[in-house]
């Protein structure tokens, strides 16, 4: 009995300091709206109050009529986000199924290749990458920027771990059934890959809504950018602009990736799980 | 044959109505794309969008693209990326810029003499002549001016009421001081709920407190640094005093202070006209002195213009655009929305630009004691080596002798490399 009180003791003590920390974490969202419904003189009123004096949605109609076009800025995003993300889901599954289920010479060394690709930075390749879409047109067009991250090696990377935890009886029986390699990946190792699928749909949609520094050196054109290059053309000039109104445009910006996450929370868990990468 | 003077009436009006259908016809039947690359935030960039709209008017297929640069990290970030546009060959027709960029890119020959334009455009005898002048390079006519700004001290006089503060019109340094002192609010533990003033944390900005000592962080030329200066020492002290000793500002971070002005937790800003914008949307009764002096009370002063791109492939198409972008209406529509003082003496001669602030009028009075912005050619590196080390003294992780001795160093030896450069 006595083992048991402690153990509820230790859960409680554990839930507590997950509740701190959730708090936390909530917090930064939670100051984010707050401040998306103040004026400026409200924002920076000492003491700050933690909920707004009243809801007022002026900086919302605000951002959506000022000479920054939110909407089409928004389009962008949406644009380059799901063609990013169908982009690697396609790439990276059918690389990872090559890396984790056949057998060919070189595969080890070239897949210690894909992995250096992790250890650069944007920084490192935008600039060849800057000038090679100069010659071709692709400055200025989301197109452009989708077309950059079509497929990434931290994808492969965990796609192949979450396929070499999978067992291969079925694979194997399929081949010795006659069953090409495309079938096989099709019809049975696809279907298992469902969590891995999930988690790496939702992590990538979230790194591609927040692409910052890739898009301001590619995407300089008003109609052309994404949402983070909007929160600097926001911040007005020489960085004078209202931060209200800022927030406004980060609470519509964060929605989709919240409620993304809300959805399939339990799917990212999963699929991160098993597939044995650690955040 | 006997000429009449109807005749000769006549015929002089067939000519010109000739050359008007002409000059119409060309205008709608070009076609092309334009693509403009400015700075600015909000004021300027839906004054740009009416500008383009008139332009369509006149040549209706030719398509105009903007982009546009809020000059959130300085101007040496906007040469950066305008140099590497031209490296790429992917470039702008027509390009905003300011001072502190018209040398590194008129020493690079990126742009079309503009002589002949500004020649045939009378119109333009409605600028000051000082930014014409400023805007040549070599002798030749580079830059057609926009708007300009100087740096004047912003005042929330909501505050100045509550501690009895007078705005004055012209102070000293020490008259400041005491001022901001008076307008910083502590609580019983020291801790500071409103601060008097904001030690700037951008170069454009702190340029006033050198000036005002009759000195210069570079050499009068602009050809080699002036840190060594004991006054440059002395501006840096005093500032540095401003906030370590007598509390009345922050340490400059990497964010301005704009919206804690409005805000009413700062009482006195260093800023240009572009504030004017989110202090009228706030409804902020603030107003505008000019900058405190000690020797001298100068300010600086910074303007935008245009330029065309050398290699724009229809040179008349991109005047025409860059005669819309400076026209007076264009102009007006940016002083009264904020975007900075117009260019054009007309346009900041409206009531509409007069009635707000209140003394709006400092701005055009102030011009004979503008010093421009030290901008040489190197400017993109002189900015990032002078804010490491201002920053850096003003958070008193180095001297302020030792900062102005390794800013000195660092700054020759960029002087050094241009001179190599520039052979």
């Amino acid at each position: 009995m006595q083992t048991q009180s402690a153990s509820r003791w230790i859960d409680r003590a554990i839930l507590s300091v997950m509740a701190v920390l959730g708090f936390f974490m909530v917090m930064p969202f939670f100051w984010l709206f707050s401040m998306s419904f103040r004026s400026v003189a409200d924002a920076y009123k000492m003491p700050p109050s933690f909920f707004p004096p009243n809801l007022d949605f002026k900086n919302y109609w605000t951002v959506l009529h000022t000479s920054v076009p939110f909407g089409q800025i928004y389009l962008n995003s949406i644009e380059i986000a799901l063609l990013v993300t169908i982009g690697q889901l396609v790439t990276c599954t059918l690389a990872a199924f090559a890396f984790a289920r056949l057998s060919f010479p070189g595969r080890d060394s070239l897949f210690f290749i894909l992995l250096v690709g992790l250890m650069f930075p944007a920084q490192v390749t935008i600039l060849p990458i800057y000038l090679g879409y100069a010659q071709i047109g692709l400055l200025n067009k989301p197109m452009g920027l989708a077309l950059m991250y079509l497929t990434s090696s931290f994808g492969v990377f965990m796609m192949r771990q979450f396929m070499l935890s999978q067992p291969r009886a079925l694979e194997e029986a399929a081949l010795m059934d006659g069953a090409g390699y495309f079938k096989i990946f099709w019809r049975i190792s696809l279907p298992q890959l469902r969590p891995a699928l999930s988690a790496l749909g939702i992590i990538t949609f979230t790194q591609t809504w927040n692409y910052y520094f890739q898009a301001k050196v590619l995407l300089q054109a008003q109609n052309s950018m994404n949402l983070p290059l909007a929160m600097d053309a926001l911040r007005g000039y020489m960085q004078s602009g209202n931060l209200s109104l800022v927030m406004a445009a980060m609470s519509m910006a964060v929605a989709p990736v919240i409620l993304l996450f809300l959805i399939a929370q339990k799917m990212i868990i999963e699929g991160v799980t098993m597939s044995g990468i650690r955040g | 044959m006997k000429l009449t003077r109807r005749d000769l009436l006549k015929s002089t009006s067939a000519v010109a109505a000739t050359a008007l259908v002409g000059s119409k016809a060309f205008a709608a039947d070009k076609e092309g794309t334009l693509k403009v690359l400015s700075f600015g935030g909000d004021a300027q960039t839906t004054a740009i969008n009416h500008a383009i709209e008139r332009f369509n008017k006149k040549f209706p297929k030719v398509k105009v693209e903007l982009a546009m640069d809020p000059i959130a990290t300085g101007w040496g970030d906007y040469v950066t990326k305008v140099l590497g546009q031209f490296t790429s060959g992917d470039t702008a027709d027509v390009y905003g810029t300011a001072i502190e960029t018209f040398q590194a890119f008129a020493s690079r020959d990126l742009w079309m003499p503009l002589d002949d334009y500004v020649k045939a455009n009378a119109d333009f005898s409605d600028f000051a002549p000082s930014l014409l002048e400023q805007g040549s390079y070599k002798g030749k006519k580079l830059y057609i001016p926009i708007g300009w700004n100087n740096i004047m001290i912003n005042c929330n006089l909501d505050l100045f009421a509550k501690a009895g503060v007078t705005k004055p019109a012209d102070w000293t340094w020490d008259q400041f001081r005491e001022a901001a002192k008076k307008l910083t609010v502590k609580d019983a533990s020291g801790n500071v709920s409103q601060y008097g003033y904001e030690v700037p944390n951008q170069n454009f900005f702190v340029q006033p407190w050198f000036f005002s000592n009759g000195t210069s962080t570079l050499s009068a030329d602009w050809s080699g640094s002036n840190m060594l200066d004991p006054k440059v020492a002395e501006s840096l002290q005093f500032l540095h005093d401003l906030i370590h000793v007598d509390g009345v500002s922050p340490v400059p971070g990497s964010d301005t202070m704009d919206n804690q002005f409005v805000g009413g937790q700062v009482a006195m800003i260093s800023r240009g006209h572009w504030i004017v914008e989110n202090c009228k949307k706030a409804n902020l009764k603030m107003d505008i002195a000019n900058v405190p002096s000690k020797a001298t009370p100068n300010t600086v002063i910074g303007f935008g213009a245009y330029a065309i791109n050398k290699n724009t492939k229809d040179a008349e198409l991109a005047q025409a655009l860059v005669t819309e972008l400076t026209s007076v209406e264009t102009q007006k529509e940016e002083g009264v929305g904020g975007g900075g003082v117009p260019g054009r003496a007309s346009a900041a001669a409206t009531p509409e630009f007069l009635a707000f602030p209140p003394s709006a009028a400092l701005y055009y009075a102030s011009l004979p004691h503008t010093q421009p912005v030290p901008s040489p050619a190197n400017f993109q590196e002189v900015e990032k080596i002078f804010m490491r080390y201002y920053t850096a003294m003003m958070s008193d992780a180095v001297s302020i002798a030792d900062g102005c001795k390794q800013a000195h160093d660092e700054l020759t030896a960029s002087f050094d490399r241009l001179k190599k450069q520039q052979g």
